[in-house]
């Protein structure tokens, strides 16, 4: 292992004497110093945390990113190109742990680096935080809703699919009643369905004046002592960041109820014995609240009101209570959303900064697989043109509805480079922190097994095996 | 009777191909060459650039695969870690770290041989004393001149006291005081039973040094031999004599005259060679104790690659003997009695032996030259002084 070691330090000292890591490693700095401490946010608290740990993550993790790519492929490809490999590898030492030794060496430095600015930017921004004089129920609010790590359940998805196809049944039918003509061919049944669709998102967001509408969340622990958060985001007139205004909302709960037992008298009666749920409408205002359109906002449900039924589902009503009557909007990401608190704020953070890591983890490996067979600026190019196509792949494979043959061609390409390539927008996990929203212990393991174990692994397995068998003496420096 | 060893090195046709991206041959650099390196022994490979010198080590190296042929090294791949354990080898150019210091450099690669903290050390101060680096060892490699760089290349070959040496233009770079400490410690290597395989352009190195050579050229090997059965001119007579007495000198020219039947001969005084007398000024100035900023106090073989060797002790007196010649064909020494003690009658029968017919004397073979009294070769030299060299 001594000699694991020696090439780890070297591997280190090295990436320190890189000019582009050098670069990359003032940028660091510059994010981890400048963002939280210049960033204001909306002039809440809310605002402040949120943009704050938005932009500081996020910019961390990139240049990390990036700089664990560029050294992953210097660190491989310079001691090629200038021999010094040749007095290496005529070392006992066996090309495998070379390469294990380089990856850990980068990998260390920015594992080291990811763990010190992310320290830096917790302590940045809870000092700023404590600085500012936030009034006390703001402060409080920020406690219960940003600087903690709640799980999120989201509303029962809406089968787009066959709504769509009902409609486009439905039309045919009305068409012929009307007695006109219906092209049944693939492209035009094609263009009806996406059309349907394309109405069923825009009705399934739609939120008519004094049209209430319900939202079922399943799956919740029965037996909560923790208060619920529901989270929403109205938008007036049109789903955009301009043109919002004031308006109102209306929230109830439905409280749900076993039907009162009573003695079973004949069969009937046993049999309907704990069913049926009843829920009773319970406001979560005495009026209309008047809230700014195109914010989020959240209504804390105490534990006490019991609203988690014995199936595990909680039921809300929302009513659209808008002074001009116009149409309210709930874009399909916004949710509503319900929370549990789960985790304190710093456990959640540190969760976050280990999907980072292990980002970091698979991005050095990619850097050294491709910088141990390439040269310097064919490895880069390989290796960035690989995360690309990850991130399109990704992009495609997720577009709920392609239609035409290039469109479908297109998504089946992408369904098939997702088997080799990775898609970064998982690690994307910044929002998360910054809404109080937990980085789940699940999707951390989905992350390790899918990416790592599954996808990155074999490449790096690949890369080794080449990097052994290549014949380092056929270098000729230029 | 001694025991078979096997060969350190055993190549059989062995041929390298380089092709081009595409998989078609482009160059045949090393072209079915078969040869054995003997353990103990001091090997050089010549030839001229793109001969196929580097090809060979680098494929003895493992940095290249043989296309054809059978290539072992050590009884094991060229490929196998456990190979490389025993090797040490110093590349054409020192492609050392440049921003490690001389010692870390050296530690960095004993670490490579999982040598022990201790263990790095101790060998650290003994390389960098024996190289003469030891006042520089806080000195990144990268402020070095070419020839400190290389001692430090040097002494990283050895640090795991390797049976065979590979050393590529071992002496390049090296001022000349660096070339006599190279070739010292070659030949102290090869007392101690190690096996050294040098390439170098410097002829006179390989011939100081070597026991055998191999000569390639287009990839083909050309010749391959002992230094004395290829260079010996056994048509031909060389007496050294001291300076001798007119009548004396008179009586050897009646004698050549007489035996020579008006074939033309020389007599004349030696010259001392560039290096016997740079090495003399030098070896002056550091008794005067003259400061300087580049490699200084080396020389003096670490303990570890001497340890448990007789012969070493003596090397190591004729290393720290001034100007001391470095004669050709030089061996590992043995104890060799002081010059004053020849006999006269030595001296008569040298004198004999050169109206003796060219016929009679035959090249000395390689394993009783290397048996050769240090004394006679002194008096050799003795009466080259006197009788000049015969052309």
């Amino acid at each position: 292992m001594k000699s694991y070691w020696a090439i780890v330090k070297l591997t280190f000292r090295n990436a320190l004497r890189s000019h582009i890591f050098q670069l990359l490693l003032l940028l660091l700095l510059l994010a981890v110093l400048v963002i939280p401490t210049t960033v204001s946010g909306d002039g809440t608290a809310g605002g402040f945390i949120r943009v704050s740990l938005l932009y500081s993550l996020s910019t961390v993790s990139t240049i990390l990113a990036l700089s664990s790519v560029w050294l992953g492929c210097h660190a491989m490809t310079q001691d090629i190109d200038n021999y010094q490999i040749h007095m290496v590898v005529t070392k006992p030492v066996s090309r495998i742990r070379i390469w294990l030794a380089k990856w850990t060496g980068v990998y260390l430095i920015h594992l080291l680096l990811l763990l010190v600015s992310s320290m830096a930017i917790y302590f940045i921004i809870l000092y700023k935080y404590n600085q500012q004089g936030f009034p006390e129920k703001e402060r409080q609010k920020i406690r219960s809703e940003v600087m903690v790590g709640r799980r999120v359940f989201l509303p029962e998805k809406t089968d787009y699919e066959t709504i769509s196809r009902q409609m486009v049944k439905e039309k045919i039918e009305r068409l012929r009643a009307q007695g006109k003509d219906v092209d049944t061919s693939p492209a035009a049944q094609e263009s009806m369905l996406k059309d349907a669709r394309r109405e069923a998102v825009t009705r399934d967001s739609e939120l008519l004046h004094d049209q209430p509408r319900e939202y079922v969340f399943r799956n919740l622990p029965v037996n909560l002592d923790k208060p619920l958060f529901l989270r929403y985001r109205p938008y007036v007139g049109k789903v955009a960041s301009e043109g919002q205004r004031m308006t109102r909302s209306f929230w109830i709960a439905g409280v749900p109820r076993l039907p009162e037992k009573k003695d079973a008298t004949n069969v009937f009666e046993q049999a309907k014995q704990g069913q049926g749920i009843e829920y009773y409408p319970q406001p979560l205002s005495e009026f209309p609240e008047q809230v700014m359109s195109g914010e989020f906002h959240e209504k804390t449900l105490p534990a006490q009101w019991k609203l988690i039924a014995p199936d595990q589902s909680v039921r809300f009503i929302y009513v659209n209570k808008d002074d001009s009557q116009e149409k309210q909007y709930f874009q399909p990401t916004d949710g509503p959303k319900l929370l549990v608190e789960v985790c304190g704020f710093f456990e959640n953070y540190m969760r976050s900064v280990a999907v980072v890591a292990l980002e970091l983890l698979i991005l050095t490996g990619i850097g050294c697989a491709f910088g141990g067979i390439l040269t310097l600026p064919t490895a880069i190019f390989v290796a960035i043109s690989y995360l690309l196509f990850g991130s399109f792949a990704i992009y495609m494979s997720n577009l709920d509805y392609v239609a035409g043959t290039a469109d479908h061609l297109g998504q089946s390409i992408a369904r098939l480079l997702l088997w080799i390539v990775i898609p970064l927008q998982g690690f994307e996990i910044s929002g998360l922190v910054a809404n109080g929203e937990i980085v789940e212990l699940k999707y951390f393991w989905l992350l390790f097994k899918g990416y790592f174990l599954f996808r990155a692994l074999p490449l790096f397995l690949l890369g080794m095996l080449l990097y052994r068998r290549r014949e380092l003496g056929l270098v000729i420096r230029k | 009777m001694a025991e078979q060893r096997e060969p350190i090195v055993r190549a059989a046709g062995l041929t390298k191909v380089f092709r081009d991206f595409w998989g078609r041959p482009k160059a045949k650099a090393v072209n079915d060459i078969t040869f054995t390196v003997e353990p103990g022994e001091v090997i050089g490979l010549l030839g001229p650039n793109g001969s196929g010198k580097s090809t060979t080590v680098k494929m003895l190296l493992g940095l290249l695969y043989p296309t054809g042929g059978v290539l072992n090294v050590l009884g094991r791949s060229p490929r196998a870690v456990e190979t490389k354990r025993e090797i040490g080898y110093l590349p054409e150019e020192s492609y050392l770290y440049k921003y490690l210091t001389a010692e870390e450099t050296l530690d960095f690669f004993g670490s490579l041989f999982n040598l022990s903290r201790a263990d790095r050390r101790n060998r650290i101060d003994q390389l960098l004393d024996m190289v003469g680096m030891a006042h520089a060892r806080r000195r990144r490699v990268g402020e070095f001149s070419k020839g400190m760089a290389r001692r430090i290349g040097l002494a990283q070959a050895m640090i795991n006291d390797p049976e065979f040496l590979i050393l590529d233009e071992p002496t390049s770079g090296l001022d000349p005081l660096g070339c006599k400490e190279v070739k010292d410690l070659i030949l102290t290597l090869k007392a101690r039973g190690k096996t050294v395989l040098i390439t170098s352009h410097l002829l006179s190195d390989i011939e100081d040094v070597c026991d055998r050579v191999i000569i390639l050229y287009g990839g083909k090997i050309r010749a391959m031999g002992g230094l004395g059965e290829l260079l010996t001119v056994s048509e031909e007579n060389r007496i050294v004599t001291p300076a001798l007495p007119q009548p004396a000198m008179n009586e050897v020219l009646r004698i050549l005259r007489d035996n020579l039947n008006g074939e033309e001969f020389t007599v004349d005084h030696p010259r001392r060679t560039l290096e016997e007398f740079f090495l003399d000024v030098i070896m002056k100035a550091k008794s005067d104790n003259i400061e300087t900023a580049g490699v200084s106090g080396g020389g003096k073989i670490a303990e570890y690659l001497s340890r448990g060797d007789e012969k070493s002790a003596v090397i190591e007196s004729l290393v720290e003997e001034p100007a001391a010649p470095i004669t050709p064909h030089a061996e590992a020494p043995v104890a060799a009695p002081a010059p004053e003690s020849v006999t006269e009658a030595v001296m008569e029968k040298k004198l004999e032996q050169l109206t003796e017919e060219p016929k009679a004397v035959e090249p000395a073979p390689e394993a009783p030259r290397e048996k050769s009294n240090g004394k006679l070769k002194e008096v050799d030299a003795k009466l080259n002084d006197i009788l000049g060299n015969r052309k």
